[in-house]
């Protein structure tokens, strides 16, 4: 459902992460992670968070370049130090038979690279060692944790993290797989983390025509003019035409990411008391951070990435009022409609401060969001990224979307959320709710269904395949001091998931039924 | 050996008395159980039951005085049904057991599903649809197929 980038199944194989001793997770347009506590749910999702940070982020490194020159640029310099007139030559004759006008190109679409070129970018993308370095400081902001980010490495493991990203594993063959990238990351000083990549000569690469690369195409496309250009190639050509490559090499690697090249909006577990509490908040951090340099670090209050983002992109939200100001204001209304029972909108100070409020329907009047139920504090945030940030082609990670809801409303979420999956928005959830796992499973079965045979049916809008959506257990590991990670298929003999939840239930109700059967003994005769 | 298993070791078919609690699909462990114990399957055709008869799949019993008609249900889990198929095998069980009162009995129910059986088909039907023994009405354990009877029972 991706419309950006490689289409195929992104995969992603993490060892000794956080809790996580082992998992094997694919990024499908809808993914799960279920499980019990501390076992490593949303390690994994803030992982996928800070991957989009990285790779949605990454083609700002060749904007930089644009402005620094590329001899700045230790990362690329050895390996892009060797580029010589031939490979000019090669260059500038893929652009010539490029259309005139790259700019009318639309930035979805994904432009292949020629052979010849590709294996220019090829080796340019096998010497970025750029990746590690900046994955590393991605994770050090999201966790909250040291620049090193080792605390992140499982304890007691041997031979450190390691984070594996590609695609299609379950082909098989290697030669199929496309680019892949393996980060690795060890405890001990000095212990630099290492980011491989690696692309079969087999994989055709592509790029997509995005603003940077467009100038560097343009400027090297416009060395060619003859009053500009005499036959011979000069240093700052040369400069040119390096920058050009990494910055194809940028776009081929975007474009190899798929949906972790798109934007990834991160609502954490704790999001009401965000949005009951976040003028002092901002407050404290103002105040306590202007005392950065003069009191210890370590008592400046810091937030982590995926809070400290939550919270810049809620203040800074714009005051549109109930306008709808994306694509997405005919889901952000529905669920306004139907779970929360009335209007989610931004107001403004003088001091261009936002307040939140909520107006039940039928009402002509605002109440403050602190002031309305939790489960408003709790799903107001998704109205508003929806209407305000999140694109078709974006990931919403929402931590534990089950909080404050009755289970009613927890299953009518759920049947919300798979519609932003069939509007082109990846969702990733974590989740303890028996209520919503339920509700993703019949939507899957659902999909068993014709649309005729479905139509009457609730949720028969939002029937499932069972390819696009991922459910994911982590399973406490004693003997291996962790989690592991495994997939979960819904069963239709079994009625649904084995989630595990279900033997909570069972273990209750057994209780239960003991207690009678032990006052029935008593009058046994 | 306790009375209640030396009652039905006596009262039931050698060939009856099996040492595996499974239908195909379906299965229950008998790990952790006491180890003097008897397993009948009352699909037996020794024990003479007739075919028509409605009862459960087996019936255990445990010289901890423990004795649980047992019904194995692949499929999903209809409540009044298995009630029904329990008591029969209830019934069966009494028959084996010397006079009432003259012999101490746990008496626990169980259904062992492959289905769909969720929280709420478990608290409410499940706790209405009681097996009577003995005078006496008991509620149904329910466990998951594959799972520990053991874990079940619980302190029973």
């Amino acid at each position: 459902m991706s419309d950006a980038g490689d289409q195929r199944t992104l995969g992603l194989k993490v060892t000794n992460f956080g809790p996580i001793v082992e998992a094997d997770v694919e990024l499908r347009p809808l993914t799960v992670f279920v499980g019990p506590s501390n076992t490593g749910k949303s390690y994994l999702a803030i992982l996928i968070y800070a991957l989009h940070l990285l790779f949605g982020g990454h083609l700002a490194s060749s904007r930089r370049l644009l402005f620094r020159g590329p001899s700045r640029d230790r990362g690329r310099a050895s390996a892009l130090r060797d580029v010589g007139g031939e490979t000019l030559d090669q260059m500038r004759k893929w652009l010539n038979e490029l259309p005139e006008n790259l700019d009318s190109v639309s930035p979805d679409n994904v432009l292949p690279l020629p052979p010849d070129v590709a294996d220019i970018v090829r080796e340019a993308i096998h010497n970025n060692d750029d990746l590690g370095r900046e994955l590393r400081t991605k994770f050090a902001r999201c966790f909250g944790v040291g620049a090193e980010a080792t605390q992140l490495i499982r304890a007691g493991s041997r031979g450190g993290s390691r984070i594996l990203i590609g695609h299609d594993w379950a082909a098989g063959e290697s030669s199929t797989r496309g680019m892949e990238h393996e980060f690795t990351m060890r405890s001990g000083r000095n212990q630099a983390p290492e980011f491989k990549t690696s692309v079969p000569s087999s994989t055709d690469l592509h790029f997509l025509p995005r603003a940077d690369v467009l100038e560097w195409a343009w400027i090297v496309r416009s060395i060619q003019r003859p009053q500009e250009f005499d036959g011979r190639h000069t240093s700052s050509e040369m400069r040119w035409a390096s920058t050009f490559i990494a910055s194809l090499a940028d776009a081929a690697v975007t474009s190899a990411a798929g949906p972790l090249s798109r934007s990834a909006y991160y609502l954490p577990a704790d999001r009401t008391g965000v949005m009951h509490a976040h003028r002092a908040v901002v407050g404290a951090v103002i105040e306590r951070a202007s005392s950065a340099g003069i009191v210890d670090a370590p008592n400046v209050p810091t937030l982590s990435g995926v809070m400290g983002d939550f919270l810049n992109e809620l203040i800074t939200i714009e005051d549109e009022g109930y306008a709808a100001s994306s694509g997405h204001d005919a889901l952000a209304s529905a669920l306004e409609q139907d779970v929360l029972g009335g209007n989610v909108a931004v107001e403004r100070s003088e001091a261009n401060y936002p307040t939140f409020v909520y107006r039940p329907t039928g009402l002509d009047r605002d109440f403050p969001i602190m002031t309305s139920s939790s489960m408003v504090s709790e799903l107001a945030p998704v109205v508003l990224y929806l209407r305000h940030y999140v694109k078709r082609g974006d990931t919403l990670i929402i931590e534990e979307p089950e909080s404050h809801l009755h289970p009613a409303m927890q299953a009518e979420f759920a049947l919300h959320l798979v519609r932003l999956v069939h509007a082109g928005i990846r969702v990733i959830v974590t989740t303890h709710s028996e209520w919503i796992l339920d509700q993703f499973a019949n939507l899957v079965r659902l999909s068993d269904l014709s649309e005729k045979e479905r139509e009457d049916l609730r949720g028969g809008d939002a029937a499932l395949s069972a390819d696009d959506i991922g459910f994911w257990l982590f399973k406490p590991n004693a003997k291996r001091r962790g989690s592991v990670v495994q997939e979960l298929k819904v069963d239709p003999e079994a009625g649904g998931l084995l989630s595990g939840y279900d033997e909570v239930a069972e273990q209750l109700y057994n209780e239960w039924a003991e207690i009678g059967n032990r006052i029935a003994d008593r009058g046994a005769v | 050996m306790s009375a209640l298993v030396d009652a039905v070791r006596a009262r039931t078919p050698s060939p009856c008395q099996v040492s595996r609690c499974r239908k195909p699909g379906v299965s229950v462990r008998l790990d952790g159980l006491p180890t003097q114990r008897v397993l009948v399957d009352l699909d037996c055709d020794d024990l003479d039951i007739p075919p028509d008869m409605q009862r459960c799949d087996f019936i255990l019993a445990c010289d901890d005085d423990l004795l649980a008609p047992i019904e194995l249900k692949k499929g999903d889990v209809e409540p009044t049904q298995v009630a029904r198929q329990l008591a029969g095998g209830a019934r069966i069980a009494e028959r084996w057991l010397p006079r009432e009162g003259s012999l101490c009995v746990r008496f626990r129910p169980v259904v062992v599903y492959g289905g769909k059986f969720n929280r709420h088909q478990r608290r409410k039907p499940t706790a209405k649809e009681k097996v009577r023994f003995r005078g006496q009405r008991y509620e149904i354990k329910p466990i998951r197929s594959g799972k520990s009877l053991r874990d079940a029972l619980g302190g029973a």
